[in-house]
């Protein structure tokens, strides 16, 4: 890639906490966010664990200093997505010019389900105001007009692949001219449509997930936000920024082989990565750590596994998943994931994989079970794959 | 970069799918909305496969796949997609379910087929298609989105072709209930009829003899708050791609019977004689409406004599959005 994309800014909320510190704390004292279900109003509350955002929409509202009548406006969605974005904008240091012509792409699945859910189990009576606020895009308005940016925006949902796919677009803005300043990542809060849809689907660990484990079970659902600043070289250069890190790479493939699973070889997921190297004009023994998508199902780790050895031969990267701390946050899992690897580029982190202990036969392949900092990570690749064959990879690399 | 318009492909409350030569009808209102004109899906989607497919995803996969086939096109470098409310069918067919069986014994059936991008991902899997493929959903400018980024992609040198497409089923719930919210906003009828459908086009940064238009420009814009700002707006945009008011020939109007000062104000920035089409009288109010209109801006500049095609829509101000197509 000859255009230079930079991120300058991170903004993150999930179960591990309300913004970067709090989250490398948890993941320094392998203190995971996933437990018992506290504000989910579900019947499966003691059957599952999951990875909640630690607060009621109540004390959402007053994190953002929203007023009572514009509180109608906003799901569980909405509202943490907010946050993360506003965090991103102020690391940023963002003036308030700079905001209001900047974009914003957001990635979502359930958009403002939570209260969709309400709405239709009460179609009589229920509050009108939440028919409003099901379409996913309504949640990036609600960001969009917080933060006072009245810029493009747009709104991704390719399932659990969402959020990378939101950088993309973002990314493409700024390389043909369309704004210099993209705000991008995902939000997705939990929701009783989710949360039952994967029961349905039987993809559950009832205890906590183990990815890349042997006797992994399946994955916990989580809800978070996650959210950069890409910066073109001239906006950095412009407010005399000193950046993040680089966005090198990028691509995104479709698996094709089936609606909800991923093929034994996999296709979609070394094709992802093969080309977002070749973007980045990367050989694999360049890449320092890769953040994997491993949910924890039976089916992703073997998939994504079999794509890294495609790749990586016997070469393999130190790499680990996190969503054993945050649960699968699904079109957000990609927004926290990048803040993350942006943190790994940046401070030379590697975050531990827990609960696993062995490694899948099929496999072999062991991951990085230790928090250590100060690492040299030079290039980070980060992976998500998604329902629909979606399967999207993005490299960051040092500046 | 030159982006060509190779073919078109559309099912909306016209005729518009076996259509030869466009014929424009008022469509027959059912449940006071406009529904679909489906067609025999058997004769494109095996009919093992259509069984377990929504409306939205028959429709979504049989435009689709009619639009790579006539332009002759085996496996596109992208499939790209819009859609404002998504699979709205399963997903009221899960949530009911959740609520009437308690959240127990659910089939995963309409949960599988919920998800946003469950058509494009279909259309993938139908045709063995490894490449991008991204499904937007920004409200009224889900289309527009996957128009821009198609565009992009091009430019950035990662496609010489693309299907792209727009798609929004309904149902009677979502219409009740988008016109109790419409209400509760304004003490009135919503005022406008609400529609459904799926337009998909392939298009090509290639020259050919199989152009049948050009797709010069995109583009959506926040933060409008007079008409003078969308006339200047509307300005730069066609300034931008070397155009005037008068060279515009003919008006998509995305004018829903509601009184609006946006539509008004564009009507009045291109002269009067220019033709203006109020393209949601056949095809009703939905999110991706602008995309049965780019199929008919596109069908009228290929078969009839239209040159330089505006099309505009707003989402009541919020948002403004302008297409523009050419003659080859």
């Amino acid at each position: 890639m000859t255009d230079k994309i930079y991120i300058s800014g991170i903004g993150i909320i999930s179960a591990i906490g309300d913004n970067i510190d709090e989250s490398l704390h948890s993941f320094a004292n392998y203190k995971t966010g996933i437990g018992s279900t506290k504000y989910l109003e579900t019947i499966h509350k003691n059957k599952f664990v999951t990875g909640e955002v630690k607060h009621s929409n109540t004390e959402l509202f007053e994190m953002l200093a929203i007023p009572e009548k514009m509180q109608k406006k906003y799901t569980r969605t909405s509202l943490i997505g907010t946050i993360a974005a506003n965090q991103a904008v102020k690391s940023a240091g963002l003036a308030q010019g700079d905001i209001k012509d900047a974009a914003l792409v957001s990635a979502t699945t359930v958009g403002g389900m939570d209260k969709t859910e309400k709405v239709f189990s009460n179609k009589e009576q229920a509050s009108i105001d939440f028919i409003l606020t099901h379409r996913c895009g309504d949640s990036t308005d609600r960001m969009a007009d917080y933060i006072g940016l009245s810029g493009y925006r747009s709104t991704l949902s390719t399932a659990c692949s969402s959020g990378t796919n939101a950088i993309i677009h973002g990314v493409r803005l700024i390389r043909n001219g369309l704004a210099d300043i993209v705000i991008a990542g995902g939000a997705d809060s939990l929701s009783k449509f989710t949360l039952n849809g994967f029961n349905s689907l039987m993809i559950f660990d009832n205890d906590f997930c183990k990815p890349f484990d042997k006797n992994r079970k399946g994955l916990n659902l989580g809800e978070g936000a996650g959210f950069v600043v890409l910066e073109s070289e001239q906006s950095i250069k412009k407010r005399n920024k000193t950046p993040l890190c680089l966005v090198s790479g990028y691509a995104n493939a479709n698996d094709a082989y089936h609606q909800t699973a991923s093929s034994p070889e996999g296709v979609g997921a070394t094709l992802s990565m093969q080309n977002a190297l070749k973007k980045a004009l990367l050989k694999p023994d360049e890449i320092d750590y890769i953040n994997v998508h491993g949910t924890g199902t039976e089916n992703n780790d073997l998939s994504e596994g079999v794509a890294i050895k495609n790749i990586f031969k016997d070469n393999i990267p130190p790499f680990s998943s996190i969503k054993s701390f945050t649960g699968h946050t699904l079109g957000a899992a990609a927004g926290i994931e990048a803040v993350f690897s942006v943190l790994s580029v940046k401070n030379g982190i590697i975050y531990p994989n827990i609960n696993f202990k062995d490694p899948i036969d099929e496999l072999d392949m062991v991951p990085e079970t230790k928090y250590t900092s100060d690492n040299k990570l030079k290039h980070v690749l980060s992976n998500s794959f998604g329902f629909g064959g979606n399967n999207s990879t993005i490299i960051f690399s040092a500046v | 970069m030159d982006i060509f318009i190779n073919s078109i492909s559309a099912i909306s409350p016209v005729d518009s799918f076996n259509q030869e030569n466009l014929l424009l009808q008022t469509p027959e209102m059912v449940d006071g909305w406009y529904k679909c004109i489906e067609p025999d899906y058997r004769e494109i989607i095996d009919p093992r496969k259509l069984r377990r497919m929504s409306k939205a995803v028959k429709m979504g996969v049989t435009t689709g796949l009619k639009a790579l086939n006539d332009a002759d096109i085996a496996n596109p470098d992208a499939i790209i997609m819009g859609t404002g409310i998504g699979c709205i069918l399963d997903t009221e067919k899960f949530l009911q379910q959740l609520i009437d069986n308690d959240e127990s014994l659910l089939n995963p059936t309409a949960f599988i087929q919920s998800t946003h991008n469950t058509v494009a991902g279909q259309i993938a899997l139908l045709i063995g298609c490894n490449s991008y493929n991204f499904t937007f959903t920004q409200k009224t400018h889900s289309f527009e989105s996957a128009l821009l980024e198609s565009k992009m992609l091009m430019n950035d040198g990662e496609a010489n072709t693309v299907l792209v497409g727009g798609i929004d089923e309904t149902t009677n719930n979502t219409v009740a209930l988008m016109q109790r919210a419409a209400c509760a906003q304004s003490d009135k009828d919503a005022g406008y009829v609400p529609g459904e459908g799926s337009s998909f086009f392939s298009l090509s940064n290639e020259k050919g003899t199989n152009n049948i238009a050009k797709l010069i420009d995109v583009s959506v814009k926040y933060g409008i708050d007079t008409t003078k700002d969308l006339e200047r707006a509307l300005q730069e945009f066609l300034v931008k791609n070397g155009l005037e008011f008068n060279d515009i020939d003919l008006l998509l109007s995305g004018n829903n019977n509601s009184e609006s000062k946006w539509y008004n104000a564009v009507n009045d920035c291109l002269s009067l004689e220019k033709l203006v089409i109020s393209y949601k009288d056949y095809c009703g109010e939905y999110d991706t409406a602008s995309s049965f209109a780019m199929w008919l801006g596109t069908k009228l500049i290929h078969e009839q004599d239209a040159q330089k095609v505006l099309i505009y829509n707003t989402d009541e101000g919020y948002s403004h959005s302008f297409i523009l197509l050419t003659k080859c």
